[in-house]
């Protein structure tokens, strides 16, 4: 941080151990970062994703007190964050199609703009990320975003370490061979 | 300079035999300003990862939630407070001062306090927006941090506007 | 009848003594046309003892040393969050400032391209209120953050540099 105050927020304070509580701000809030990213990865779109994590959380907060029976409360976080992403990300896409079809009267019309776009860093991502099955999707993500190792996937996902190295072998030939066609063909 | 390393890494990783430090390697190199010709192709797909890995929400992000718990307590306790205690929510209220001082014609730009009495604050009507001591410990370090980060600007500003060494910034009183 | 009659006692208590800090005025103004998109947080003299209190129990950590501190200068909190419109609320903000400026004077040296200003109300040589306004970089979200209490020379040190100066 450049400058100014440290203010203690790793630790529950004294009040929090006072209080013999599960603290929001420093078991829940400190998630936000991750929940983030995985909003991202769904929606491909920033602010989308802001406000799906500050629902994941208003949501977590307002079941508080459930928390002291939860296991593990960084998986009940990731799992309403990722059911408010798909769901909302489906909201978009049938929102989309129709925007589309009004405006261009065929669904997959792109101007020669949004098509260099789609070839720089972040809208490439999304496009070769959109074009693998959800299993693949979350392999990815896991893996190069929240750098998961083969056994911590597998662990995530209930598969074997051996299904997770096979189903990212797969996805990463895919996305180099359309990689490499988008390049080429612009396609 | 020769980058047979990265060109190696690069092959490895569409093998999956890279392990996650590679992978890390090879994201920051890619996502460098200038990544030399012959290794442009993949620039944008390591790149892009990056990009994603090192997304965040806002600075903001953490007041703004604070802010809809308090607010969200708020509605709690209201629905609660039975007719005889029931207060109308602050804003409310305070909107409809406006009105009543509009039609009064009462509306000044200047605050009016009596003349000697301390520093005039009604703290009777201080509403709190958090019961829990722990969410308004936190709300207030979550405060203090902003404030803190501003005059450490400001310090820092004003300590370039008048660079004296070994004196203290200048700060209007 | 009975709401109506509170209305206008809180009209009326609020007229004869304008008892506010900036946020409560700024609320004032604005929270109507906002309604749901400004939000304001208090936290009143009451909590903020009993923060106090439990921070000068034996057992806090070393790093709340300083908050503690902090906190034991303060006698009250309130934060104003806007969700959009930051723009045109930060520039209402500075507007309200500057038809007070004989109630505060801005902290350091006033650059018109801050967007995190800082501004106090003195009574003698203590600071009785601070305000800092603050717009996020991308323009859109604003924030009022707003101590009343007896904050010194000390205090603004503390706070800006993290560490408790020495005598």
């Amino acid at each position: 941080m450049a400058g100014g105050c440290n203010f203690p927020g790793t630790r529950p304070s004294s009040l929090q151990r006072e209080m013999k509580k599960i603290s929001f701000r420093d078991d829940i809030l400190p998630l936000k970062d991750k929940l983030y990213r995985m909003a991202l990865g769904i929606t491909f779109d920033t602010a989308e994703a802001e406000d799906i994590v500050q629902d994941t959380l208003i949501r977590v907060w307002g079941k508080r007190e459930e928390w002291p029976g939860i296991d593990s409360i960084e998986a009940y976080c990731t799992t309403i964050c990722r059911n408010l992403s798909i769901d909302r990300s489906q909201k978009k896409s049938a929102q989309h199609v129709l925007l589309d079809e009004s405006l261009h009267g065929h669904p997959d019309a792109s101007t020669p703009h949004e098509k260099l776009a789609a070839r720089e860093g972040w809208g490439l991502l999304q496009n070769l990320l959109r074009e693998l099955p959800p299993a693949q999707q979350a392999i990815i993500h896991l893996r190069e975003i929240e750098g998961k190792s083969y056994k911590e996937i597998a662990e995530t996902l209930g598969l074997s370490e051996g299904q997770v190295k096979a189903s990212l072998f797969h996805a990463r030939q895919q996305i180099r061979k359309r990689y490499t066609e988008i390049q080429e063909y612009g396609l | 300079m020769d980058y047979k390393y990265i060109e190696q890494l690069v092959e490895r990783y569409w093998q999956c035999q890279t392990s996650v430090e590679e992978e890390a390697i090879l994201k920051a190199f890619f996502s460098q300003e200038r990544v030399p010709e012959h290794l442009q192709t993949y620039k944008a797909w390591f790149a892009g990862e990056k990009l994603w890995q090192d997304s965040k929400p806002g600075p903001d992000f953490d007041t703004r939630i604070m802010a809809r718990i308090g607010h969200e307590e708020h509605v709690v306790k209201a629905r609660r407070m039975t007719l005889a205690k029931r207060l109308m929510p602050f804003y409310k209220a305070a909107a409809s001062v406006a009105i009543i001082l509009t039609l009064g014609n009462a509306a000044q730009n200047s605050f009016r306090h009596p003349a000697d009495e301390g520093n005039g604050y009604n703290y009777e009507s201080y509403q709190d927006s958090y019961d829990d001591p722990a969410m308004a410990y936190d709300q207030m370090t979550d405060a203090l941090q902003m404030v803190s980060q501003s005059l450490s600007e400001t310090q820092r500003q004003d300590s370039l506007l008048h660079p004296a060494p070994g004196d203290q910034p200048n700060q209007k009183q | 009848m009975k709401r109506g009659l509170c209305l206008l006692w809180i009209a009326f208590s609020f007229h004869v003594a304008w008892g506010q800090d900036f946020a409560a005025k700024f609320m004032e103004q604005c929270a109507a046309e906002q309604g749901e998109n400004l939000r304001c947080q208090t936290i009143s003299p009451k909590m903020m003892e009993k923060l106090v209190e439990v921070m000068a129990s034996e057992n806090k950590e070393k790093d709340e040393e300083i908050p503690a501190y902090l906190l034991s200068k303060l006698k009250s909190a309130r934060i104003v969050t806007s969700t959009g419109h930051g723009k045109k609320l930060f520039r209402k903000a500075e507007e309200l400032m500057e038809k007070n400026k004989n109630r505060f004077t801005p902290w350091g040296e006033e650059d018109p391209e801050r967007t995190n200003p800082v501004f106090v109300r003195k009574h003698g040589d203590t600071i009785c209120e601070l305000v800092m306004l603050s717009l996020t970089a991308d323009k859109k979200n604003f924030t009022i953050v707003n101590f009343t209490g007896e904050m010194d020379e000390e205090f603004m040190q503390t706070l800006s540099a993290g560490k408790i100066p020495r005598e």
